[in-house]
């Protein structure tokens, strides 16, 4: 129970990382802008959530929209083979 | 009722086949200008991004030459070019997409380096 409650305290304080984007200046993610998409891909090609990266909502839409249009033009894989 | 439809400013990236002579390139993205201009629609900035690796293959072809083409154009005329590119064997990939400004170039904001300041 002790554990539990210590868990739960230590999770509360935890503080949120600044979306990265915002933090930047960012007023749009570019499809084109490859080097920064791919800070935000996986190495299998996929996109990495939110609670990792911690980009806000507003910016993970528009982010998902561009690296989903550089798949579409053979910028960014849509999967890497290990 | 009858719709005119809007002039829309958009950018189209073209994937032209590389296997083409540069000049025989020339004319495949000629034709993409020339039937925007057709349809009165006007060209205003051409972007060469050059030759690049493709990150997977499409229909047997590993690299492809982009091009990126900001054009207006009226809306219900945009239909009719996609059709146009469609029969185009030599062009292995278009997306064209409503833009908001006419970009010179491609240099991008660095993310990181922004970061650091902040």
């Amino acid at each position: 129970m002790k554990t539990m409650r210590k868990r739960r305290r230590r999770q509360a304080k935890a503080s949120r990382k600044p979306c990265p984007f915002k933090s930047a200046g960012f007023q749009d993610v570019d499809y084109k802008d490859t080097t920064t998409l791919q800070q935000f891909i996986s190495e299998r090609g996929k996109i990495l959530p939110r609670r990792i990266t911690g980009v806000s909502h507003q910016f993970q839409k528009k982010l998902t929209k561009a690296i989903k249009q550089a798949r579409y033009v053979a910028l960014l894989p849509f999967a890497e083979m290990e | 009722m009858t719709t005119k439809g809007k002039d829309q400013l958009y950018e189209g990236l073209y994937i032209i086949s590389s296997q083409l002579s540069e000049e025989a390139r020339g004319k495949v993205l000629k034709k993409i200008t020339d039937a925007i201009e057709a349809e009165k629609g006007e060209i205003k900035n051409t972007i060469d991004m050059g030759r690049r690796k493709l990150a997977y293959e499409i229909n047997g072809h590993r690299e492809g030459h982009y091009y990126l083409v900001y054009f207006t154009l009226n809306t219900l005329k945009m239909a009719g070019q996609w059709k146009e590119y469609r029969l185009n064997e030599d062009l292995i990939r278009f997306m064209t997409t409503t833009a908001d400004i006419v970009r010179e170039n491609l240099d991008f904001k660095p993310l990181v380096a922004a970061e650091k300041e902040a």
